[in-house]
């Protein structure tokens, strides 16, 4: 006790620097959203916009389809997270709790996907979407995702860490199988789903070079690639008052999620990581 | 009822033209940011007003790099586009991967060497190859020298005096880049993005050559070659008037924020540091050495092979309208890239912009200087083995010679397999 409490204030001041770095580029792009294009440039740089403006949203709004993009990437991000919650749930309860012929080899072979870059795998997927026919729509974004390794593989740990008495218990009061997982096995594993979650959401979120090769018109591009249109400068110079505006309401939704989740979330890292 | 049934008549009346049109289907990159992504849509919406029967779809790609790899998937997977903007140095790997067709029976139709000759020569000869022409000139740029006359006066030099060869650039920059009392660098003199693009200039200026034009051997070990990497890095290095490693954005940053007085970049910019910069620039032609030279970049309208005949020509008619004079015009006044036909500084929004900007014109009259970018085989791999080595040299971890000739090595390496 004494220790802890003599820990504390350079803890805390040692923690408010970090917050501090974490918290100045995102004051940052608030303030440079409000600003005008050629205060950005000033010698000596400036905090406070000195004649905020609303132009830099005006703008965006008005540079692309945002609200089809906004809503292209809500339906995209959460909807393959639905997808992969239902995938990855069965696969690893199955190599979590199953004995079947195999399946350690199997559980390597799924290991080995999370160590493949996807941009090596560009043009396989590419080629298998337009197979589909699925060239320019929402699904073609999400195909390469449904199954997910990671998922499979951070769920089947948490699945494994729930006692196998509690699951005879279960079985003897005739909540055997699917119904144990869905009564108790889920349940208990709310943390890890959380996290994947959250991993998810983020990554799909911000990808965006499969979405750039795949997808090709209004109906189904995601904000990534409107931020791209502001953020391609390759040959010349950002117009970093509208970027930093679109990328205040490209983060604005993983932002609140996280807000409203925050406890949850740090609770579910604190407990996934302790569970291994 | 029978309402509805004539509004569904009304409907597929209505709906018919739309039925008929030839539909194609167009990728195109964008290198400079924002607005640029409207003006294309604006060509493709004048077209469609002039060409009821035709439909372009255009889809944005990225930027260069990433809109090439995104018609190599298309074509990949057996969907590639109809039309296409790319590179011309992507012209090699789009011919070796037969993926467009040429467009001289197209030319030829609009009336052949006469439709050509509107164009600016050095736009158009660095889109052939194997003796045909595999695009037309759409966006195109060069290097230029852009310089700060507040800062100039401030250092005593003469603000309409812009140095014109290598020894007046490096005595300029001396005297123009500012220390503090502790010896450390407030304003550059120079600042030039350390991209091998600007590099071919020098090698170019110092009389030497860089690529065959067949494609399959470059000449980083010569001696000009050499040399005009050794002055780069002596600028950067032992004059230390120029920062090392600046990209193509930050530099055009520090331009318009007054941190350099001389900048070299592309023509591109001309827009943005006009909109930018609170203080008098002008620009000049890129200083000569042994002769005066600057390395044309920027892309063209490709034409896909797995297209039918009558996409082919609607691909054409649409490629022929972005370059037409009016067209070009106004996207050189949007963009900052040069218009490509000598007849769009003739009508009069342009004569109206140049003479609110006359530093357009400049940029046109550099032209007949200008000569076709270093290109090969497989060049995004070239390119990238000539600007990491080149980066080397500038910290020091290769002297010039070794370095151009380890990177001339490596490059004959990934050339070999085209050698026949």
């Amino acid at each position: 006790m004494r220790s802890r409490a003599a820990w504390s204030p350079a803890a805390h001041v040692i923690l408010a620097l970090a917050a501090l770095v974490m918290i100045v580029p995102l004051v940052w792009i608030v303030l440079t959203a409000f600003k005008e294009r050629n205060e950005v440039f000033s010698q000596i740089p400036q905090w406070l916009p000195a004649h905020p403006t609303f132009t830099n949203f005006l703008g965006v709004l008005d540079a692309m389809p945002f609200w089809q993009y906004y809503w292209n990437t809500i339906a995209v991000a959460f909807g393959l997270l639905a997808i992969q919650v239902v995938t990855v749930t069965l696969a690893a309860y199955a190599f979590a709790r199953m004995e079947f012929w195999g399946r350690d080899v199997l559980f390597i072979l799924l290991l080995v996907q999370l160590m493949i870059a996807p941009q090596s795998t560009v043009v396989q997927n590419y080629i298998t979407v337009t197979r589909l026919g699925l060239l320019d729509t929402k699904l073609a974004i999400m195909a390469p995702y449904l199954a997910s390794a990671y998922g499979t593989f951070l769920l089947r740990q948490t699945f494994k860490g729930i006692p196998k008495e509690l699951e005879e218990a279960a079985a003897l009061d005739g909540c055997g199988g699917i119904r144990f997982l869905l009564h108790v096995a889920i349940p208990l594993a709310l943390p890890g789903y959380l996290a994947f979650g959250l991993v998810s959401i983020t990554y799909h979120w911000n990808e965006f070079f499969w979405p750039l090769v795949v997808t090709e018109t209004t109906r189904s591009r995601t904000l990534t690639l409107g931020l791209g249109i502001f953020a391609q400068t390759a040959e010349g110079s950002a117009d970093w008052t509208m970027l930093m505006a679109m990328t205040l309401m490209v983060i604005a939704v993983p932002l609140i999620v996280f807000l409203v989740f925050q406890k949850r979330f740090i609770n579910s890292f604190m407990q996934s990581g302790l569970g291994g | 009822m029978k309402r509805m049934a004539w509004a569904v008549a009304a409907v597929l009346l209505l709906a018919v033209p739309a039925w008929a049109a030839t539909e194609i289907k167009f990728y195109y990159p964008v290198h400079l940011t924002g607005p640029l992504v409207k003006e294309v849509e604006a060509i493709v919406a004048d077209f469609h007003r002039a060409n009821p029967n035709i439909k372009v779809d255009p889809v944005w790609g990225g930027d260069y790099g990433q809109n090439m790899q995104k018609t190599v998937a298309a074509l990949q997977g057996g969907s590639p586009p109809d039309l296409a903007v790319h590179l011309a140095v992507d012209r090699i790997t789009l011919l070796d991967l037969d993926a467009v067709v040429p467009l001289d029976d197209f030319i030829a139709k609009e009336g052949g060497d006469k439709f050509m000759a509107d164009f600016f020569p050095g736009f158009v000869s660095d889109l052939k190859a194997e003796g045909k022409t595999w695009a037309i000139p759409f966006q195109r740029s060069t290097p230029i020298l852009y310089y700060n006359k507040d800062l100039f006066r401030k250092a005593g030099l003469d603000p309409n005096k812009p140095p014109t060869n290598w020894e007046e650039l490096l005595a300029t920059a001396q005297k123009a880049t500012m220390r503090n009392p502790q010896g450390q660098v407030t304003t550059w003199g120079l600042t030039i993005p350390d991209d091998i693009w600007l590099v071919m200039s020098f090698i170019m200026q110092n009389g030497g050559r860089t690529s065959s034009p067949d494609f399959k051997k470059v000449y980083l070990g010569e001696k000009p070659a050499i040399e005009a990497v050794e002055f780069w890095a002596d600028m950067a290095n032992k004059h230390k008037v120029m920062p090392r490693h600046r990209t193509f954005p930050q530099s055009v940053q520090d331009f318009a924020a007054g941190n350099t007085a001389m900048l070299i970049h592309s023509t591109g910019n001309l827009r943005f540091i006009r909109d930018s910069a609170k203080f008098e620039w002008g620009v000049a032609f890129l200083p000569k050495h042994k002769q005066q030279a600057v390395a044309i970049g920027g892309a063209g309208f490709y034409i896909f092979k797995k297209a039918s005949k009558e996409k082919q020509e609607a691909a054409w008619q649409f490629a022929k309208f972005a370059c037409s004079p009016e067209m070009q015009a106004r996207w050189n006044i949007g963009s900052g890239y040069i218009a490509t036909r000598k007849s769009a500084f003739d009508l009069p929004i342009m004569t109206e912009y140049a003479a609110k900007l006359p530093q357009v014109l400049v940029a046109r009259d550099q032209l007949p200087y200008a000569s076709p970018e270093m290109s090969t085989h497989d060049n995004w791999k070239m390119r990238n083995i000539f600007v990491t080595t080149f980066q080397e040299i500038l910290d020091e971890k290769y002297t010039p010679e070794a370095g151009m000739k380890k990177a001339q090595a490596e490059i004959e390496k990934i050339l070999a397999p085209f050698q026949k």
